[in-house]
């Protein structure tokens, strides 16, 4: 690829633009065992890994693709990229980081103030972490937060006792693909008893044209700690799809509390199919926010496996659907111990011809007492032209339980525009309003920066939107 | 009535068209997705194709009461709206749909337009045999109004009962549909309601699955001219072995038509149901209302209730929404009873009944009263049911 000039976006989306790919490795297009031997070269892994890696790429060819959900015709394996890597080493020092890097979060916003702020910005470009900064004091407290190739190298026994259990291999065909070809993301360990107190974030971004990003992060919060995780994403324009499929794993021993954020901005035309799945054992906490608005087609449902007693599970998601998108989001709660409780709130907007969708699970297993669960979708259409479905589904084999599901579609009330527009707002600022309101109780689980930014996505999707 | 060869022709080709139809596909698997949840590949069904079976229709004397009703075998009628929808059905649907057809014995119920009648008209359809695929058709003219009671019952020699029923609602009419199907327990009930609703009218449908091995029943309404509106109702009850498969749909295919569904199903250990509701809107049904609601009641450990109830919004001048809730009977309130003197069998039944109440309330005595004794008997066996007795005399 020669692009010489930085990429004009065609259309209003902002951060529709790239730089010159400065990829030092990357592997062929397709995907074959030779690609996968290459990128477990690259890397320099133990065999076991390897070995995992050939396992799963012979599951992905077994799976077959999902019959449900949004429409996946448009992938074509053989034409994507399945590794890239820019440069040679992880770098501790910002000063160290290439420029053309650095503009790249320059344009996304992140501030000079805020990074120093942040524990430490695993930062994602092309699919190996460049840049890792970790705080003083989270090293003394124990705490691992570095990218998942290194943790292999210098922590086999936590990567080999919980790399792939959550989410194993054989779950489904992205998984499975993942599994064999994933490369980058995130590896956390909190030691027993250590709060985190500041959110630990990784900025992903894609940059290689018809490139499939594959990150796989493994979150481990050991008793009794807690830890915030935020994950963003944006990616720049491209004509030809793209494929993103993360696996994310989390394991909350007893007493942990894990909170993990995403804000899924990924240009129009990727495809963004993401295994995300959380185990909360004894009186832990797992809660994912999940929000997503860009993508050509989603299909994520961050799961919670409640496995021990007393474990809690909660899901905020939000998905704005605009021309052209499908987004097939939702959650899963498996409830396989006594005395647990879950809580799911789903907000999806749909306009110009999108489609929001939420698709869920509720599972009670058998022979449990004292289990909760509530579960409210809530939908807004703002023009003729959109869909909005919704699939919930609950199994329930335990008598001893609480289960509840509601969801309403609608419109924005004639009556809330009438009675924001008598107040002298024009009609595109009112809907702006209610639409804000309606995604209030995300928004506000947001740490302050990601409020910000999401509410000027929402702002920049709305544009428009009353002719 | 009486019609001429040529109008019972289509008759004759629908049958064949499914008969070949029945004969070129297969039975549902569980890829598919409404079948996901009841697998009908170890029920033996191939041992039922060819079995003989026949069906009697009998009708209440009130029959005659409701101006010019006439009930009759659907091989002499010459309806057009029947012929109509019966021609659909010839094409589409699943492999019991056109198995239905190509076996069974249709009968059907004309309402005349602006006919209406004071009393419940009852419909009681006996199956005997070893499968049996029975079909009624009620069609009702213009400003029609009736309340009909169905019962079908299958005798003991019965394994499976392939059920059709046909609701063709003409505009400004009003059907008030109490269904129910009894049997032993080893039957295999497959049940297939299609109703269309045309401008204004009104339809109330009740069913009660409580009978049979494995059920699966689908209601599929379809809200066509505007004004329409639609209440499903069902009240199920599944005891241990048994599994109830229950699909509704409501469709709404014209602006300003509201519809309303409510599933209420108790189950005992071992017992399992699938409720499986959808609301589909099509992109010009503005002003539609529809709410869709499932409640399970689960009596013990053991018992599986799924529920899905889902949407498909494709206009967005609408109102709709769902909800649906699975929980035991409450510990207080049971206490209570026992306060007043009920034993905890008796205060469990009468709470189960209370929580179907609701839906009993819409039905004729004529139809909710054998369906409560019913419900009792399975609530605390045949050796205590006193206070249902009592609270239904």
């Amino acid at each position: 690829m020669k692009a010489e000039t930085a990429y004009a976006p065609p259309v209003e989306y902002a951060q529709g633009w790239h730089d010159i790919d400065t990829s030092v490795f990357r592997t062929r297009r397709g995907l074959d065992e030779d690609i996968v031997r290459a990128i477990s070269a690259q890397k320099n892994e133990p065999d076991w890994m390897l070995q995992f890696r050939l396992r799963s790429l012979s599951a992905f060819r077994k799976k077959a693709m999902p019959n449900w959900g949004a429409d996946l015709s448009g992938i074509d394996f053989e034409n994507l990229f399945y590794y890239a890597r820019p440069q040679d080493e992880s770098v501790k020092d910002w000063e160290d980081v290439p420029d053309s890097i650095k503009r790249t979060f320059d344009r996304l916003g992140i501030p000079e103030a805020e990074r120093k702020f942040l524990a430490g910005v695993g930062a994602q470009y092309d699919s190996e972490v460049v840049y890792h900064s970790l705080k003083e004091n989270l090293s003394k407290q124990g705490v691992i937060f570095t990218d998942p190739e290194t943790a292999v190298r210098e922590h086999p026994d936590l990567v080999r006792k919980y790399f792939g259990t959550v989410i194993p291999y054989l779950d489904n065909k992205f998984a499975a693909l993942n599994s064999a070809v994933w490369s980058g993301g995130s590896f956390v360990y909190v030691p027993k008893g250590v709060r985190v107190d500041i959110p630990l974030q990784a900025y992903f971004r894609i940059n290689s044209k018809s490139f499939g990003q594959f990150e796989r992060t493994l979150i481990i919060a050991d008793e009794g700690s807690f830890v915030h995780y935020i994950e963003g994403c944006t990616a720049p324009v491209y004509a030809t799809e793209s494929l993103h499929s993360a696996v994310v794993e989390i394991i909350a021993l007893a007493g942990a509390r894990v909170r993990y954020t995403t804000i899924q901005n990924w240009s129009n035309d990727v495809y963004n199919l993401v295994t995300k799945r959380a185990v909360a054992y004894r009186d832990a906490v797992v809660e994912w926010v999940d929000g997503n608005i860009g993508a050509k087609r989603t299909m994520k449902y961050p799961s919670v496996w409640l496995m021990g007693e007393g474990a809690h599970g909660e899901v905020l998601s939000i998905a704005f659907a605009g021309e052209g998108q499908e987004q097939d989001t939702g959650a899963k709660i498996v409830h396989g111990a006594s005395h647990t409780s879950s809580v799911v709130t789903s907000k999806s907007i749909s306009k110009g011809g999108g489609i929001a969708s939420y698709r869920g699970l509720v599972k009670v297993k058998e022979g449990l007492t004292d289990v909760r669960s509530r579960v409210v979708c809530d939908a807004l259409i703002l023009d003729e032209r959109s869909t909005s479905n919704t699939y919930p589904t609950m199994e329930i084999e335990s008598d001893d339980v609480t289960i509840e599901h509601e969801a309403r579609v609608s419109r924005i009330g004639e009556d809330q525009l009438f009675y924001l527009m008598a107040r002298g707002f024009t009609e595109a600022e009112a809907s702006l309003t209610i639409v804000a309101g309606f995604l209030d109780p995300l928004v506000k689980a947001l740490p302050m920066e990601y409020a910000v930014e999401l509410n000027r996505l929402i702002e920049l999707e709305m544009e428009g939107t009353v002719g | 009535m009486i019609a001429s060869t040529e109008k019972i022709d289509w008759y004759r080709e629908a049958k064949d068209s499914a008969r070949s139809r029945f004969a070129s596909s297969p039975w549902p698997s569980a890829t598919d997705e409404e079948w996901r949840r009841s697998d009908v590949s170890k029920l033996g069904l191939d041992a039922f194709i060819g079995a003989s079976g026949t069906a009697s229709v009998a009708f209440s004397a009130d029959l005659s009461a409701a101006a010019g009703a006439r009930l009759g075998p659907a091989s002499l009628a010459s309806l057009p709206a029947l012929r109509e929808a019966m021609a659909g059905i010839g094409d589409g649907g699943d492999r019991f749909a056109a198995w239905n057809l190509a076996e069974g014995e249709a009968w059907i119920l004309e309402l005349p337009a602006g006919s209406s009648s004071s009393a419940p008209i009852l419909v009681e359809c006996r199956l005997s045999g070893r499968a049996s695929h029975p079909r009624l058709s009620v069609v009702a003219g213009e400003g029609a109004a009736a309340e009909i009671v169905y019962r079908v019952v299958a005798g003991d020699d019965i394994g499976l009962a392939n059920v059709s029923l046909d609701l063709f609602l003409g505009a400004d009419s009003s059907l008030r549909v109490f269904e129910s199907h009894e049997s032993g327990d080893d039957v295999l009930w497959f049940v297939d309601t299609k109703a269309r609703v045309a401008r204004d009218a009104r339809l109330l449908h009740l069913v009660a699955e409580t009978s049979g091995r494995f059920v699966k029943s689908r209601v599929d309404c379809a809200l066509e001219g505007p004004g329409a509106d639609a209440v499903l109702d069902g009240i199920f009850h599944a005891s241990a072995g048994r599994h109830l498969d229950l699909r509704t749909v409501q469709r709404h295919l014209s602006p300003r038509a509201t519809s309303r569904s409510l599933y209420k199903g108790a189950l005992d250990s071992g017992g399992s149901s699938v409720c499986q509701g959808l609301i589909e809107v099509a992109k010009d049904a503005s002003g539609t209302d529809a709410f869709l609601a499932n409640r399970n009641l689960l009596l013990g450990n053991g018992a599986r209730a799924d529920s899905i109830p889902t949407l498909r919004i494709g206009n967005n001048d609408v109102r709709c929404s769902h909800g649906s809730t699975t929980g035991r009977l409450s510990e207080a309130e049971i206490f209570y009873l026992e306060s007043r003197g009920f034993d905890r069998a008796s205060a469990r039944e009468l709470l189960v009944l209370g929580f179907f109440n609701e839906l009993f309330d819409a039905a004729p005595r004529v139809f909710s009263d054998p369906l409560i004794d019913r419900l009792s008997r399975l609530l605390v066996g045949s050796s205590n049911s006193g206070a249902s007795r009592e609270w239904a005399a």
